[in-house]
């Protein structure tokens, strides 16, 4: 088991080592970016402007440079061995790419870069990039400076004033899924094709099939807009909080009830109900229709036929004999929710204007924030990896017929 | 010896999307106090229902009990099994009438231990706490030829071979000292020298305690050292039956023929085919009017197309379902089986 733990844990780390170069590269190539848009904004940029913006997003450096100093934080300069600077005269990137404009069949033109009129040296670094403005990369827990939206701010304070509130959301909506989801599985299963049976999966079929921005809407249609509209014909209807984590000033959500003071418990109760109802709608209907299934499974096993046919209660067949193997998939698959703890629910969080990871996710790639998007992706793949072996570690502890070895 | 179970005009069937599959037609038999009874015939000629609805232990739905009783029990204590309430019926399984399943690899509980297994019912049935339990298991464990009892308790299922697994299967069939064990073709997945090993288990087993024994089978081979007597089944229906020694004699069904004349011999002396019966049996959802051995008959004639034969008594203790006497038609092909 030790030398199963070690050589998984050493696996993990190669794949978080490429999953971390791939996300990488794949923002280097991708259109877009932080500086995309702003030739067009503005025609008359100088050169030389354009070659002070790129530098401020380090895009001066080749991607490669980059991405080793984001990950472990070097190069931070030229390599000093025994007092003498090594490879300072090694070019590391380009400050004035060389501009050639060329046309294209349809009379647009486009800009190319061609050669390099001021190439950056390693021995420049310390005075382009200085160390206050650079990480210490993030295998050494720096994410570095968020760029764009909460510019120069570090990314790690950010994802810490988030985090909470996406770890309210999340925790809450699947607890709450697998106190509903679980139970009605198993009851589904045991009454197999019964008029509960078909309503439930029905429901979940709804439930995981209607796109969740969708239900947001919804949602907000029936707890918000049309209270509002109705307001004069229905008074008593309540009036939920559309969005965000907490209000700012005093609301009435109905006649019957107090008016509520910001930031009290009320206040946040309030506020969480719709998100939270429709990730855990959401997220119970994926988990009824895998425990039923899997109970279902279960059910048909000679071995329920075994415990039955020893006169055992009904009761105790359903929990001690199928439900016990049941779960056994269900546990391995319940801890791949961790990653999702910190990632949160982009669609839902950004329907409800949550303050959460999510969210700052959305942010951060529509407004092109790549060292938030970077750290997103690369925690959310560590957890994914971390869950992934937790699930197999408890897989030895629920199922007696697995050993690692 | 007095009468243990009755079973009168049993009747099972499956409501399936495909159609009602007819698995047993209106079977009747009796069983005596520590009598052995073999239930032999082709996979799928309803075996299993027929001895799982006893216990109503068929999936349901799909399955129904459509009709029959199964009068269990002796003299004043005697009751229709099917009439039971859930509850009562429960008190009966494991309890006074236990099973062992075909297949032991999939039969236990994989999660759960051997011993966790056996105490159960020991719990459940005879009010043992667990540390009795515990005991009982450990004596049933080495009744059943378990080596090292003691420490295997705590073992889980897939740590026993498969012979091994069955002897655990017969210990909890056991535990509760039922007055009848139903085994399910408990041979049928282990290797050969096992199978004669879990055989000649249970009948040392059954003459230490003398419970009846309903004991399915295809094999008509392995009947002969075992049962007192042999019921054959074909597409739900009873076709035959009799004491041991007389099927083996004077088998009187064309298909109790066609099984004995696949067994193979140990007193052959030359090569000799073994004959196996041609054809399939009929698709149960679609039951022939006539004999639903019709199509694969070598006797059939043309009575037989139309009507199916009542099970009929053709001398003491033997009963066949069949519009001719084959043993004045053909000669016997089979006048005795050795054991194998
Ligand atoms: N759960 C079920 N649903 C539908 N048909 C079934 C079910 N169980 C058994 N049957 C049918 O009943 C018939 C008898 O099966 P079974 O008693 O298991 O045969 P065997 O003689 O091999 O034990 C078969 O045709 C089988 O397909
Ligand atoms: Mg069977």
């Amino acid at each position: 088991m030790t030398n199963y733990l070690i050589r998984r844990i050493i696996q993990m780390f190669f794949v978080i080592m490429l999953a971390a170069l791939f996300t990488y590269f794949l923002f280097t190539v991708s259109p877009g970016g932080p500086l995309a848009g702003i030739q067009q904004q503005q025609r008359r940029i100088t050169r030389e402007d354009l070659a002070r913006l790129r530098a401020n997003y380090e895009l001066d450096l080749y991607w490669p440079i980059r991405f080793s100093r984001w990950l472990i934080g070097v190069p931070s300069g030229p390599i000093v061995i025994g007092g003498r600077e090594l490879f300072a005269d090694t070019p590391v990137g380009c400050y004035l790419p060389r501009d050639r404009q060329v046309v294209i069949q349809d009379g647009q033109q486009v800009v190319i870069p061609a050669g390099c009129d001021d190439y950056v040296y390693l021995s420049e670094i310390p005075k382009l990039h200085p160390a206050v403005k650079s990480s210490r990369g993030i295998l050494r827990g720096d994410f570095g400076l968020s760029t764009v939206v909460r510019a120069g701010r570090p990314v790690w304070d950010e994802i810490m004033s988030r985090l909470p509130a996406t770890l309210e959301l999340m925790i809450i909506s699947t607890l709450l899924s697998f106190l509903l989801g679980i139970p009605i599985g198993i009851y589904s299963a045991i009454k197999q094709y019964s008029r509960f049976d078909y309503t439930f999966t029905t429901i979940s079929f709804i439930g995981s099939a209607m796109p969740t921005f969708f239900f947001g809407l919804l949602l907000i249609l029936l707890f918000t807009v049309f209270p509002s509209m109705l307001q004069n014909t229905f008074p008593w209807l309540p009036h939920l909080p559309p969005g965000s984590r907490l209000a700012v000033r005093p609301y009435e959500v109905a006649p019957w009830l107090p008016r509520v003071t910001p930031g009290t418990a009320l206040d946040h109760f309030l506020h969480l109900l719709m998100p939270v109802g429709v990730l855990t709608f959401f997220y119970m209907a994926t988990w009824s229709r895998f425990v039923r299934s899997s109970m279902l499974e279960v059910l048909r096993q000679d071995y329920v036929r075994t415990a039955r046919a020893k006169g055992l209660y009904e009761r105790v067949v359903i929990v001690k004999h199928a439900l016990r193997n049941a779960l056994i998939p269900f546990v391995t698959v319940a801890v791949l929710t961790i990653p999702g703890f910190f990632a949160g629910a982009i669609i839902t969080e950004t329907v409800f204007a949550w303050p959460g990871m999510g969210r700052l996710y959305y942010d951060a790639l529509t407004r092109s924030d790549w060292p938030i998007a970077l750290a997103f992706i690369f925690v959310t793949a560590l957890l994914t990896v971390i869950a992934t072996l937790l699930g197999d570690v408890l897989y030895t502890i629920v199922d007696p017929r697995i050993k690692y070895s | 010896m007095s009468r243990l179970l009755e079973v009168k005009g049993l009747e099972t069937r499956f409501f399936t999307q495909d159609g009602v599959v007819h698995a047993v037609n209106g079977i009747s038999y009796d069983l005596n106090e520590g009598e052995t009874l073999a239930i032999v015939g082709e996979s799928g000629c309803g075996k299993s229902v027929g001895v799982m609805s006893l216990l109503r232990l068929i999936p349901q739905p799909p399955g129904r009990i459509t009709a029959g009783q199964v009068l269990f029990g002796a003299g004043d204590d005697r009751k229709d099994l099917l009439k039971l309430s859930d509850e009562e019926i429960r008190q009966v399984r494991g309890n006074r009438i236990a099973v062992i399943f075909q297949d032991p690899m999939t039969s236990l509980n994989p999660v759960l231990t051997i011993g966790f297994q056996i105490s159960e019912a020991l719990m459940l049935h005879m009010g043992m706490d667990s540390a009795a339990a515990r005991k009982r298991s450990v004596e049933l464990l080495e009744l059943v030829g378990i080596p090292r009892a003691a420490e295997r308790l705590d073992d889980y299922p897939h740590q026993f071979s498969g012979g091994m697994r069955q002897r655990v299967m017969i210990a909890m069939g056991l535990s509760c000292n039922p007055q009848l064990l139903i085994a399910d073709e408990p041979t049928t997945a282990l290797d050969v020298t096992i199978q004669a090993q879990i055989t000649d288990l249970v009948k040392r087993l059954r003459d230490e305690i003398g419970m009846a024994i309903i004991w399915i089978t295809h094999d008509l081979g392995v009947v002969a050292g075992l049962a007192d007597r042999v019921i054959v089944m074909y597409a739900g229906f009873i076709v035959e039956e009799a004491q041991v020694k007389e099927l083996y004699a004077n088998p009187r069904h064309p298909y109790t023929l066609g099984l004995l004349g696949s067994l193979p011999r140990l007193d052959e002396t030359r090569a000799h085919r073994l004959t196996s019966i041609e054809g399939l049996p009929p698709d149960l959802i679609d039951l022939p009017k006539g004999c639903p051995f019709y199509a694969r008959c070598k006797y059939r004639i043309d009575i037989c197309a139309v009507e199916n034969p009542l099970l009929l008594p053709i001398g003491p203790g033997h009963k066949v379902a069949c519009h001719r006497d084959i043993s004045k038609v053909a000669p016997t092909v089979v006048d005795e089986v050795e054991t194998v």
